[in-house]
């Protein structure tokens, strides 16, 4: 294959890799390779890999999800427990061909170990989907967070009732949406704090399943929502609260007042910290009046998020 | 020595696929909710991911891949097929309510393989607007286009940094996926 052919190919053989390939690319990728030659299952492998080194939070597959995929094995036809060994022709390596794509690397001389499975990190807070009707411990769990949120709310107030002086935060990339910066955020800092909502019983944050992403280093975070009700701004807003375990946990940092309207989708707010967090052991949203409150009487907390902290 | 789930899996052992989708329920469904558009679609595509996996597993070599990155490979092959043919944009629709009453499956916890420990090295060594590129790739099923646009940087930038780093990692993988795959899905 010459240089310019191998380039090509070598070129679509990453976009298959990372977002796959139209009908027509593939065939054209087919129609570089040599007969008999085969597509590098290793850049295949990279993106996995990658993919796999990224994922650290914790979303257990929803029970009804995995009775589903149970019971579609058992009952298709071509899974191997009814012993039909049926095939489908996804891209899995094939030990008997070699590839030709990408010059050989030769392997390690000793198998590098694998990094030893570590627990899923104590600052993540598994994602709860069940529904209060059906089974209570979700219930606990919210319950729990909400005793937890209220004894760490027990002063919503600043020291001398003044806002608090605002801090020199990170400078957030302006020309970015809001997810966007959040995927920067995430691929960017190594620092990243993920913690998933939890509900509090309030009925705006029923049903929430977004988390919180937050970034020491660069005082930078985002919330995403995907069920807290649509609030109406002329009537009141939401404010975000974070405690820090460096002050006094009566006077927690004002994240600030924002609206959420999720009727359209996932929603992503930035957070907006009045002053620099130290370290962040709990995110609470509230319902406050319109423009916000220095001093809430915290009469609704709609969802909170814990850190390890 | 210990068969492999999926090779317990691929030999017929229904207690294996139970196992299977515990262990590895949460691997697919984090990859799926992020590479969908709307929460329907990411529990559709589950059901397809499994499917693929049953059928697959005979392939699976302990000796070319790690079982979660085999299932990584599968999950992400469905998911970028899916999005390939719906043409739409992620997240157009929340996650938060599920059409019957859920519960969290145990076990759901992102196994780490040694192909993930070496990609993480291989990350940490890319320049951070490579290491964005190919997060945002693998991770959230962005096409080289959404990229551009998300991160405000040039096509071909991102092309190039994409193909760089994917090879840059590849070959930090080593040499023991030489052994070439079929062509088609």
């Amino acid at each position: 294959m010459n240089q310019p052919r191998m380039s090509r190919a070598l070129s679509l053989a990453c976009d298959r890799a990372l977002s796959g390939l139209t009908p027509e690319q593939e065939m054209e990728l087919v129609s570089l390779l040599p007969p008999g030659q085969r597509i590098d299952p290793g850049l295949e492998l990279a993106a996995a890999a990658i993919a796999l080194s990224e994922l650290g939070i914790d979303e257990p597959l929803p029970r009804h999800l995995a009775e589903r995929a149970f019971a579609a094995a058992s009952g298709d036809p071509k899974a191997p427990m009814l012993g039909r060994g049926g095939t489908v022709p996804i891209a899995v390596p094939q030990p008997d061909a070699r590839t030709v794509l990408l010059p050989s690397t030769p392997p390690p001389s000793e198998p590098r170990a694998p990094r030893a499975a570590s627990p899923a990190p104590s600052n993540v807070v598994s994602i709860a989907t069940a529904r209060p009707k059906t089974n209570i411990v979700p219930w606990l769990a919210a319950a729990a967070c909400l005793a937890l949120a209220v004894g760490s709310i027990a002063y919503f107030t600043t020291r001398d009732g003044k806002a608090p002086p605002v801090a020199s935060n990170a400078p957030v990339d302006t020309k970015l949406s809001p997810s966007a910066a959040r995927a920067k955020l995430l691929a960017e800092a190594k620092d990243v704090v993920r913690t998933a909502w939890r509900e509090t019983g309030d009925q705006a944050g029923k049903g929430e399943t977004g988390e919180v992403v937050w970034s020491n280093a660069r005082q930078e975070g985002y919330m995403t929502f995907r069920a807290v009700a649509a609030n109406d701004p002329k009537a009141s807003q939401y404010q975000l609260w974070i405690f820090d375990a460096e002050r006094d946990e009566r006077y927690p940092v004002d994240g600030g007042v924002f609206d959420v309207d999720t009727s359209k989708g996932e929603i992503t707010i930035p957070i907006s910290a009045k002053v620099a967090v130290g370290k962040p052991t709990l995110f609470a949203v509230t319902v406050e009046k319109p423009g916000g409150v220095v001093v809430s009487k915290r009469e609704r907390i709609v969802v909170a998020a814990k850190t390890a902290g | 020595m210990a068969l492999h789930l999926l090779e317990r899996v691929a030999a017929g052992d229904k207690a294996a696929v139970r196992d299977c989708i515990d262990r590895f329920g949460g691997l697919v469904w984090a990859l799926a909710r992020r590479m969908s558009p709307g929460a329907a679609e990411a529990e559709d595509a589950v059901q397809e991911i499994f499917m693929d996996l049953w059928r697959s597993a005979a392939r699976f070599d302990p000796n070319i891949a790690s079982e979660p990155a085999f299932v990584t490979m599968v999950a992400r092959r469905r998911l970028i097929d899916r999005r390939r043919k719906s043409q739409r944009a992620p997240a157009t629709e929340p996650f938060g309510d599920s059409p019957t009453p859920a519960e969290p499956a145990a076990a759901g916890r992102i196994e780490t393989s040694a192909e993930a420990s070496l990609a993480a090295d291989a990350l940490a060594q890319l320049r951070p607007e490579q290491r964005m590129v190919l997060v945002l790739a693998t991770c959230h099923g962005l096409s080289h286009e959404e990229i551009a646009s998300t991160v405000n940087m040039p096509l071909g930038t991102v092309k190039a940094h994409a193909r760089r780093g994917l090879i840059r990692v590849r070959e930090l993988l080593g040499a023991d996926t030489q052994d070439a795959m079929t062509v088609g899905s």
